[in-house]
């Protein structure tokens, strides 16, 4: 890592990423922080099977939700809550199960957050260096290097919306690099992890299969993935495990925006779009292993324009928009146009914790400050506002696939 | 170079203006925090309700309350009444369950009580017209401040209070922004050990990314 930022001459760029992310790491807070740590802190009191634990206990908590992340999270976030255990200090317990409106506000936050939020840094740190592995010439690495440490966007879903989704993220990149380098074990391993944590990298095997024409290879890829997800996921298979994480977010909302055709039937808008993009992928020739990622990009385009979306989902794409912003420097203009719009939409749904309620550590005043949602409401209908906003990146989405299989020519 | 700049003005603004600036939109101070919510009491017919106070603050402008209106079941007015200690009628102000989403904190606003520093007003919300099943239901607390009196439902005298919060017009521009300084700086050196490992490891890493800018200068 030092030789690659010596080499680049971002030792000092390095730093300063490291400076403003520790600087605003203990001042934002979005409440699923607290409420994801509340659900693994279980872990320190022995729970393994957290699923139906919260199911059968869930009236005799203060948060009374379940947990809709995968084992791994469960896992990783309370093993890491138990190693730090010392620093969190005695009053922590009591921090997290305080559901009250105060709870932001009381002494000890700062260094809650601070601690909380450590593993994202350690991981948003590495995610560069892993993404410089995707590009070839010194001046793109050094590009991307620069984008991925310094734009606003992953800066906010990081660390004011406090988004888990970098784990998988950093594992699914890694098990993506190792497929470009045609090493599928080490690829379906990592991106089993990242199953392990989240559901959505899942949606990448299908597309992944069409770069191996090895039947043998192929196998070998899908067995890895999928045996390493479910050494996870199937002790923990019940109906507690389905209602709560397997059956929760996207897997659902992919499938519910649809035109009625009648007699209860509806096509799954989602489902179309993934499915145009699927099977066109059979007509282009000559695909290289290197090409995935664009596959992947207009994957996600699509998916986040046909579906109602968690702002921590948008982090998914931020690898990929960064490396098609580099390496087609036509069109990264509309690349952030359309990142930027997408960010604004969940700035609009009418809740405080998207906006006025993230200063909550440094006062609870500011949840007496209006929303967006709240203000375009006086003079005009917020939903039309996210419903325009979601159409436009709809349509930038359409441009920005079509451009990237025509410019690209993959 | 324009995203470096561009980025870290941007962390710079989320520290400093936003924090800051934000603090000008805000027009009413709340004292203290709404008190966890309850069980609820309907306002009917007779059943007026009418909550005691001592107003910790001048500038008393107005009470936040929260309030149940399932599916706007409640169309119909409620009158809100502020009245002094020798029960003389001050300030009132007319709702409307149209207005009033369910479970919704509304904040009932009048024109500022200058001096209302440590004196006692009680304020009361009826609405004759309403019946029991469409009334407006305002929630109680098991957690009465200490600045909240006597609780009344008619004229029945409980050992209940409302769940609400006063709010006071700020006396100059930038007094809400010396509150929120005042009390970020006072909870963050309250946590002394957190507060000297911050700012050390910020210390630390300003002087390398100085020491890197100035080697390469001279």
């Amino acid at each position: 890592m030092i030789n690659t930022l010596l080499k680049l001459d971002l030792l000092k760029v390095f730093l300063l990423a490291i400076l403003l992310r520790v600087v605003i790491m203990p001042f934002y807070f979005h409440p699923d922080i607290k409420t994801t740590n509340f659900k693994v802190s279980h872990l320190q009191s022995g729970v393994i099977d957290i699923y139906n634990y919260l199911d059968k206990n869930i009236n005799n908590f203060t948060i009374k939700e379940n947990l809709n992340y995968f084992p791994l999270t469960y896992f990783f976030l309370g093993g890491y809550q138990m190693a730090v255990s010392f620093l969190l200090g005695s009053d922590f317990s009591s921090w997290l199960s305080d559901a009250s409106a105060e709870a932001p506000e009381r002494i000890g936050t700062f260094r809650y957050l601070f601690i909380l939020k450590f593993p994202y840094l350690i991981l948003d740190l590495i995610i560069p260096f892993i993404l410089i592995r995707f590009l070839n010439s010194d001046n793109q690495k050094k590009k991307a290097f620069i984008l991925w440490l310094f734009n606003p966007l992953s800066i906010c879903l990081i660390y004011l919306y406090s988004n888990i989704d970098i784990i998988p993220v950093a594992l699914s990149l890694i098990g993506l690099l190792f497929f470009q380098q045609q090493k599928n074990i080490l690829s379906g391993v990592f991106l089993g992890l990242a199953v392990g944590f989240k559901q959505y990298p899942i949606l990448f095997l299908p597309f992944m299969m069409l770069f191996i024409k090895n039947f043998r290879k192929l196998l070998i890829l899908t067995c890895t993935i999928l045996a390493v997800a479910m050494i996870f996921v199937i002790p923990f298979w019940s109906k507690a495990f389905l209602n709560s994480a397997l059956l929760s977010n996207l897997t659902t909302r992919l499938v519910f925006p649809g035109i009625g055709i009648g007699f209860g039937e509806a096509l799954m808008i989602g489902v179309i779009a993934l499915s145009v993009l699927f099977f066109t992928s059979f007509f282009q020739s000559n695909q290289k292993a290197n090409d995935l990622w664009y596959y992947l990009i207009a994957l996600l385009l699509l998916t986040f324009s046909t579906i109602h979306f968690h702002i921590q989902w948008l982090l998914w794409l931020m690898p990929f928009l960064i490396l098609l912003s580099i390496t087609h420097a036509n069109l990264s203009k509309f690349v952030w146009i359309w990142a930027y719009l997408a960010f604004l939409i969940p700035l609009f749904y009418d809740d405080k914790s998207m906006t006025v309620s993230l200063l909550s550590p440094i006062s609870l005043i500011y949840n007496l400050l209006p929303t967006p949602f709240t203000v375009i409401e006086r003079f005009y209908d917020p939903f039309l506002v996210q419903g325009l906003l979601h159409s436009i990146i709809f349509g930038l989405s359409l441009v920005l696939v079509w451009r990237i299989f025509k410019v690209v020519k993959i | 170079m324009k995203h470096i700049l561009f980025t870290t003005i941007f962390i710079l603004l989320l520290i400093t203006y936003i924090p800051f600036g934000l603090t000008f939109g805000i027009k009413l101070i709340p004292v203290g925090i709404q008190p966890s919510l309850g069980d609820t009491e309907r306002i009917y017919e007779q059943n007026t309700l009418s909550q005691s106070f001592i107003s910790k603050k001048d500038n008393l402008a107005g009470i936040g309350v929260s309030i149940k209106n399932p599916n706007f079941a409640n169309k119909k007015n409620a009158l809100v009444s502020i009245y002094d200690s020798e029960k003389n009628l001050i300030r009132s102000i007319t709702l409307n369950g149209q207005n009033i989403a369910d479970g919704k904190f509304v904040k009932i606003l009048f024109d500022p009580i200058k001096d209302s520093e440590g004196k006692i007003f009680t304020w009361s919300i009826e609405s004759p017209t309403s019946n029991f099943d469409d009334a407006l239901e305002i929630f109680l607390t098991q957690n009465k401040p200490e600045w909240s009196l006597d609780f009344k439902v008619g004229e029945k005298l409980t050992d209940k209070s409302l769940s609400y919060v006063t709010l006071h017009r700020p006396k100059t521009m930038t007094e809400v922004a010396a509150k929120v300084l005042s009390s970020w700086i006072n909870r963050l050196t309250a946590d002394t050990s957190f507060f000297i490992s911050y700012f050390l490891v910020i210390s630390i890493l300003v002087s390398f990314f100085l020491y890197l800018t100035l080697r390469k200068r001279y």
